[in-house]
């Protein structure tokens, strides 16, 4: 076993220590449960009607349906309710899928097909209703009858199919991706202070005197802190998926691509800030910049709706690339939303280590 | 054969010189004292010895390798026992030396096997299992030792290793590095604790300012001041002796008062005892004992630079040890 191996086995030991147990494992757990229950009224989709949007597109040419459409059309727009013809080429099941509208009706000599979205229940209830209104009215008969996805409307006159809109978080399932990755960051701290506590504890001065580098105790520090943050992020994922029931998704692999790349960016920057100012101030500058990070990275409640500085400030935060991009893997189904995430913690990472390595070895001791 | 082999060695912090072009050799088997008061350059020198501080100028060779060149060579001839404590909290008394020892490339029942030993020679084998945050001052400054000495090294460095302990602590320390000593290893022993250095070492070197200012065996560092005889005279509390009257008294070389303690150094073959009491007996000074004192390490060093080794200090280590 090489001495890097061996400081690193050493540092993993840390977990017998209660307290560390606590800050790593109890924090964010506690956290996400009493946010994520505390929360869980505000992240409910609101039953909210405002105006509805109906896309449409009329094949039954000239006749008299048509003209009675249209005479529909008119008197439900005055209802609130809008019916927009679909230009040609749009994709319309697209566009309802991404809640641009509430559903699309397409208009036949044989009768109605409505095509809604679970996302928007009360406003699919409203044009259906009206539009089995109509169709009975007009005695049209159904459509795509032997689509497995499609049900029969009431009487027959009307078919109705509902698409999958994008998923959305519950509030447990929002803090246990904020906890997670706020603990991650929360590692820069520790980081902060891992050659400080050696130079403390003197012990700086036994590794120094033993036949090893300064770079085998540099990188048996930083794989034993990466290790130790890594089984404990795992430790949190799995308690918050299989014990609260959160929504990890499909994509394991790629979600702990993300937090590995994660914990690698936080420990680089620990790193780099202990080594770039002395003493406590490194500290006090790294508290502020993960509890500022929190803030504006989503991790006490979602931020969105920031513009200008506030906004820069938010898009810059190393909690926001990285929430943004497990939101998208886990809700959205693209896992491609993890690679410019990882790029970008691994390479700001590599830079940092870089920087730290560079200060460590002009530097007098260790 | 040398142990250890310092030539020229520098070390400059900006334009001060914390060592100041030193040279000393270090002979394999003995217990070598370095001593010198706080901020002459000790802990400096050792901790270049330790690689621990780069060197500015100059040489140093641990077992004949250069530190500069072959660094891991060196060192691991070498075990340091640093003046603080350099111990984890967090890990038991075994795995404190185990971690350091395996620092050292050992491993498995080797390392196993030395561990014990090196916790059997401290006397902590019974408090393997326990953290150091349960010990006593003396418990942790062993444990210190225990983590210096599992890879048996050739050299041991110890500075200051007695700091802030009890009597008995210390006591077994010193005989610790006896024993060590007789078990084959070379001893380089730093303090501000002259009785210590005095007791233990074999030869010793002095310090301050950064340069050596004498170096040899005790007798001969002794015989610098051997051509003095120096004595302590106890005055009561109220007493106000003209020191200047007592300088004027034939063969006096020096006088200090310390409290109620006037030490005079005189030349030995000068009989001025009588005229030494007459003067303070003229100054209505009333005198409670006389004491001679012995040629110390101590009195080496007031007669060399003038000041006493340390800043507070008891009477008796003033002059030397009382008769």
């Amino acid at each position: 076993m090489n001495a890097a191996v061996r400081i690193a086995m050493k540092e993993l030991l840390a977990f017998r220590d209660v307290k560390t147990l606590i800050y790593m494992l109890a924090t964010p757990i506690v956290f996400m449960l009493i946010l994520g229950t505390a929360l869980s009224g505000s992240f409910r989709a609101t039953p909210v009607v405002d105006d509805i949007r109906v896309l449409y597109q009329s094949e039954s040419g000239a006749g008299a349906l048509h003209a009675e459409w249209e005479t529909f059309v008119r008197d439900a727009g005055r209802s609130g309710v809008q019916f927009v013809p679909a230009a040609a080429g749009l994709d319309e099941e697209e566009e309802v899928r991404a809640g641009r509208y509430d559903g699309f009706v397409t208009v036949t000599d044989s009768g109605l097909a409505f095509t809604g979205s679970d996302a928007a229940p009360v406003a699919n209830s409203v044009v259906t209703g009206m539009l089995e209104t109509f169709a009975e009215s007009r005695r049209l008969a159904a459509v795509l009858p032997g689509d497995a996805s499609t049900e029969a409307g009431i009487g027959g006159y009307l078919s109705e199919t509902w698409l999958d809109a994008a998923k959305q978080p519950g509030a447990l399932d929002y803090y246990s991706i904020a906890m997670t990755t706020m603990i991650v960051l929360y590692a820069a701290m520790s980081a902060g202070l891992l050659m400080d506590a050696e130079r403390k504890g003197h012990t700086a001065i036994r590794l120094l005197a033993a036949p090893i580098g300064k770079s085998s105790i540099f990188a048996g520090k930083l794989a034993g802190a990466f290790l130790l943050n890594a089984a404990s992020v795992t430790i949190i994922v799995l308690i918050s998926k299989y014990m609260f029931r959160a929504e990890w998704g499909d994509h394991m692999g790629a979600v702990f691509a993300v937090l590995l790349s994660q914990i690698v960016f936080s420990l680089g920057l620990g790193l780099c800030i202990g080594y770039l100012i002395k003493d406590s101030a490194s500290f006090a500058v790294l508290v502020t910049f993960v509890q500022v990070s929190c803030f504006f990275g989503g991790a006490y409640f979602p931020v969105k709706e920031l513009t200008g500085a506030l906004g820069v400030v938010r898009d810059l935060t190393p909690l926001t690339w990285t929430n943004d991009a497990l939101l998208d893997i886990i809700f959205a189904d693209r896992v491609s939303a993890a690679v410019p995430t990882i790029l970008i913690n691994a390479g700001s990472a590599v830079f940092m280590l870089a920087a730290a390595v560079i200060l460590m070895r002009r530097r007098e001791g260790l | 054969m040398n142990v250890l082999e310092i030539r020229n060695l520098t070390k400059k912090f900006g334009d001060f010189f914390a060592v100041d072009h030193i040279s000393l050799s270090v002979r394999e088997g003995e217990i070598f004292g370095f001593l010198g008061p706080n901020g002459a350059g000790k802990s400096s020198t050792i901790n270049m010895a330790a690689s621990l501080l780069s060197v500015t100028k100059g040489e140093i060779l641990i077992m004949g390798h250069n530190i500069a060149k072959h660094s891991k060579l060196a060192k691991s001839c070498v075990g340091l026992v640093p003046q603080e404590l350099a111990i984890y909290e967090d890990l038991t008394a075994y795995e404190n030396v185990a971690f350091f020892a395996g620092l050292y490339g050992l491993r498995g029942a080797l390392l196993k096997s030395r561990v014990e030993e090196a916790l059997e020679f401290v006397g902590l084998s019974d408090k393997r299992k326990a953290f150091p945050k349960h010990f006593s001052g003396g418990m942790k400054r062993r444990l210190n030792i225990a983590c210096a000495i599992a890879h048996r090294p050739k050299l041991i460095i110890m500075d200051e290793p007695t700091v802030g302990i009890d009597p008995q602590s210390r006591s077994y320390i010193l005989s610790s590095v006896r024993k060590l000593n007789e078990m084959g290893c070379t001893v380089l022993y730093t303090s501000h604790y002259m009785e210590e250095v005095e007791e233990i070492c074999s030869r010793i070197a002095i310090m301050d300012h950064g340069k050596i200012i004498a170096e040899g065996t005790k007798a001969e560092l002794k015989s610098i001041i051997t051509d003095q005889k120096r004595i302590g005279i106890e005055i009561g509390p109220d007493g106000s002796p003209d020191l200047d009257k007592l300088k004027r008294i034939a063969g006096v070389d020096a006088v200090e008062q310390k409290d109620q303690i006037v030490i005079v150094s005189s030349r030995p073959e000068v009989n001025n005892l009588n005229g030494i009491m007459q003067s303070l007996m003229a100054d209505q000074v009333e005198i409670r004992s006389i004491d001679t004192y012995e040629p110390n390490l101590e009195a080496v060093f007031l007669t060399l630079t003038g000041r006493s080794l340390r800043d507070t200090q008891p009477v008796e280590a003033e002059g030397g040890r009382r008769n």
